[in-house]
């Protein structure tokens, strides 16, 4: 791995970790005793840290560091989480951000505005760490390098053990000596630091004659050191092998605790270890005693109780020992600490471009796959013809898998509202409770990628003209808490993406009026209210009568639609004053490849999207001679011609066939010439010279034949039709009528 | 094998280092398998590592199994040193304490 490459893994791993920091804050926000929630902060401040360390970023590496300091106060429980806390820390994270985009961008050099920022959260932060007496050397400003496999055990307070030198615990990696180390060269270099009052060689791990590899390291080392010590001056001892080992280090005078806790994690036999401990004197004879019959007793007490076989955390609780809460605090953490490590062993990292590679291959595998299968077909050798059919199965397999692997959760892109919610709620003194549910629900990354921004406008537009204050909701007899829900779901094809408020609607009064104002529509025109609300989504038009920090961005809601048209999407919004609003915007699962339903027209081929497709039908000539609909089980159905639509002059022939297809609600009727049947589509954009095209077809298309054939659009057709049928196709292009 | 064989202390010289261990750990096993009272003499030893201490350890538990506990009957200063360091000076001392 060359350092750019690395470099870049240090981004994307740093924006992570910063977005799991966000979300442990705002937990820590609702629960601030949250140890899980703390210790994430922690983690990713000191990761940061670390990596920015060695790629030599050292404003990263000062400004996290104040962070971790802060952090590792509130860990050790020396530091309350309060919100003003909450809230410097989140502008830390931000600050942070801002860091590595630069990093990102190649700029090296900070301007004036940032270092000033940066100066202030640091100042804000050091008010925390001197606010309390620097009485830990661990807290010491020179803190630093503990990382990777090391656990660092922390002095809590309470009942202290009485000594004062430090005790180190390390046990060696057997790779050590092979990687070129000597363990013992450790302990000389800690000689060097401090005075080594004890020394306790751990061979427990030597195996037996036969399986002792003489190349392995087996050994470990318990050490006391005395000496005026910090624990990232012991640390640094260990720094080259910290991947190699694990290192334990207890300041002086730490709880007995602590050291149980050592003994415990450690794999050699508790009592041996404790005798150890007492040789090096960090703990007396009596503290051992004690600390391990309290341990011991626990464990008779289950063991008397096994008959019934109850498990541990229940006889505690029974016995009062522990509150119930305790214990499922502790299972709730296993279980979690589990779950994280399983999910970080089956993800892997690929490269984005690796996998756009991948589908591109996928693609011309299925049109040259087409093209086989048809060519076997013309054989009319039935053997052939079935080895082609399988091997069509597969490729549609390796189609559906390849763009699976592209499938990511929409909830990582749901959970960046958590903060914008909490941020703007609190800046328009609203209270807004966000709801997420569809978390799980997946669709593909490039569509992830470019559906935030819109997401984003929906979700402050929902809460800044959607929502209403606090005493406006209380006088409409609402609880005073708005609701803000984001939900996702999957509907035929599509990814359906909700943006909910329970505010007071859209004011259609007054969007008619700045319609009018605006020219976009005629005073005294007839709209139903669906297209008055729609008219939001016109080019130039915000309702906003006041300008906030949140709209008057110049981005309106016309651009949001443009986002979305541009994914080939659609939006769709339905309100009702006093009640609220919903925005609904369909997306495409994927932007390359679709099952497809040729059709013929004339000469030329044309693809519907499978999902689309609800059925055919026989065109009776004589139903449909002057009507532009048919009677369909006693359903009004509206059709197009396609023949008329194209512009196609020659004779139609004797039969013509009808597809209904369906797109969000509505059904329309395509006349065709001629079922193709179903084929895999590769969606190739339409270029620049044909965009004039757009509105009839979303793309074009390869088929086994070598021949291209155009990909309908068929929510603009929908949309072509609608508007043909309410006679008001002219007058009002762009209002999306299709959209229920 | 003689019965002198089984009583001639068992004399490494050189490195005991990682560079060593592989062999020396087949001389040290072979050497407690068949003596009746191991005894090692380091003395003339130049240097020694945690792999040489750590075969060191392996053939004095080895031959305690055996009932037979592994006497050091001299050490460089090499040795000394890293014996010193570990808090293992005890087991020179005990040896020349019980090989009068």
């Amino acid at each position: 791995m060359n350092l750019d490459s690395a470099q870049q893994t240090f981004i994307e791993e740093s924006r992570d970790l910063l977005a799991t920091m966000e979300d442990a804050l705002l937990t820590l926000e609702s629960a601030p005793q949250d140890a899980d929630a703390t210790n994430a902060v922690f983690r990713a401040m000191h990761t940061i840290k670390g990596a920015a360390g060695i790629f030599g970023f050292e404003v990263i590496v000062d400004f996290t560091h104040v962070a971790e300091s802060v952090m590792d106060r509130v860990r050790d429980g020396e530091l309350a989480v309060d919100d003003r806390l909450i809230a410097l820390l989140l502008l830390c994270q931000d600050h942070i951000a801002t860091l590595i985009d630069r990093v990102d961008g190649g700029e090296e050099a900070l301007d004036a505005d940032l270092v000033t920022a940066g100066d202030t959260l640091t100042q804000g932060l050091r008010g925390y760490l001197d606010g309390n007496a620097t009485d830990r050397s661990g807290a010491a400003p020179a803190e630093g390098g503990e990382r990777g496999g090391m656990r660092t055990a922390r002095s809590p307070a309470g009942a202290a053990v009485r000594t004062e030198a430090w005790h180190v615990s390390v046990r060696f990696d057997q790779g050590l000596l092979r990687n070129g180390f000597d363990p013992l060269a450790f302990v000389r270099f800690l000689a060097t630091l401090g005075e080594l009052r004890h020394v306790a060689l751990i061979d427990d791990a030597l195996p037996s004659p036969e399986s002792m590899d003489p190349e392995a390291c087996y050994l470990g080392f318990e050490i006391s050191l005395a000496g005026d010590l910090d624990k990232a001056t012991i640390e640094s001892a260990f720094e080259f092998v910290e991947a190699d080992c694990t290192l334990t280090i207890l300041p002086p005078n730490s709880q007995v605790e602590a050291y149980i806790q050592l003994i415990q994690d450690l794999p050699e036999c508790e009592r041996r270890l404790g005798e150890i401990l007492v040789a090096c004197g960090s703990l007396t004879e009596r503290e051992l005693e004690e600390g391990l019959n309290f341990q011991a007793a626990s464990v008779a007490s289950a063991a008397q109780t096994q008959a019934g076989a109850q498990p541990l955390g229940e006889i505690l609780v029974s016995q009062g020992r522990v509150q119930p809460e305790v214990v499922d605090a502790a299972l709730a953490k296993q279980r979690r600490t589990r779950d994280a490590k399983t999910r970080e062993a089956r993800a892997i990292r690929v490269d984005a471009a690796k996998l756009d590679d991948l589908i591109n291959l996928v693609g011309e595998l299925v049109i040259a796959g087409s093209a086989a299968e048809m060519l076997a077909q013309r054989t009319r050798q039935r053997a052939l013809v079935e080895a082609n059919a399988g091997i069509s199965q597969l490729v549609g397999a390796i189609r559906d898998s390849a763009l699976r692997l592209r499938m990511v959760e929409i909830g990582e892109t749901f959970n960046r509202f958590r903060r914008v919610v909490r941020d703007v709620s609190q800046e328009l003194g609203k209270d807004i409770g966000l709801m997420i549910t569809g978390a799980e629900t997946e669709l593909d990354k490039s569509v992830v990628e470019r559906i935030g921004d819109p997401l984003m406008h929906l979700v402050r537009n929902a809460m800044d003209h959607g929502l209403e204050s606090p005493e406006r909701r209380l006088a409409a007899g609402k609880p005073a808490q708005g609701a803000l829900r984001l939900n996702a779901y999957h509907e035929s094809g599509s990814i359906v993406i909700e943006i909910a408020d329970d505010g007071a609607g859209l004011d259609r009064a007054r969007i008619r009026a700045k319609a009018e104002e605006r020219g976009l529509i005629q005073p005294g025109q007839s709209l139903s209210d669906q297209e008055i609300d729609h008219l939001i989504f016109e080019p130039g038009f915000s309702t906003a009568s006041e300008v906030t920090n949140l709209s008057g961005r110049g981005v309106g809601m016309d651009v949001v639609r443009r986002n979305i048209d541009a994914l080939r999407g659609s939006i769709g919004l339905e309100s009702r004053p006093g009640e609220g609003t919903t925005v609904s915007i369909r997306l495409p699962l994927t932007l390359a490849i679709i099952d497809g339903f040729l059709v013929g027209v004339g000469e030329g081929a044309f693809v519907i999207p499978l999902d689309c497709v609800v059925e055919c039908m026989r065109c009776d000539p004589s139903e449909t001679q002057d009507q532009d609909y048919i009677n369909l089980r006693g359903q009004v159905l509206p059709f197009l011609r396609l023949r008329s639509l194209f512009g196609l002059s020659d004779p139609p022939p004797r039969r013509q066939n009808i597809v209904v297809i369906q797109f969000a609600g509505q059904r329309l009727g395509l006349v065709v010439d001629r079922l193709l049947g179903e084929c895999q589509t590769v969606i190739k954009p339409l270029g620049r010279l044909l965009s004039h095209l757009r509105g009839f077809f979303a793309g074009s298309t390869i088929l086994g034949s070598g021949d291209v054939a155009m990909i309908l659009d068929v929510q603009e057709l929908i949309r072509t039709a609608v508007a043909r049928d309410a006679g008001a196709g002219d007058r009002h292009p762009q209002v999306p009528a299709a959209i229920q | 094998m003689t019965t002198h064989d089984t009583e001639a202390p068992l004399r490494l010289e050189g490195d005991l280092t990682i560079y060593q261990a592989a062999e020396l750990k087949r001389r040290l096993m072979e050497f407690v398998a068949r003596a009746e009272a191991p005894g090692l003499d380091l003395a003339e030893v130049t240097d020694m590592d945690t792999a040489g201490l750590q075969l060191l350890l392996l053939a004095r538990r080895a031959a305690a199994a055996d009932a037979k506990p592994l006497q050091l009957l001299g050490a460089s200063p090499a040795v000394m040193e890293v014996l010193a360091l570990c808090n293992l000076d005890s087991w020179l001392d005990a040896a020349s304490a019980s090989d009068p």
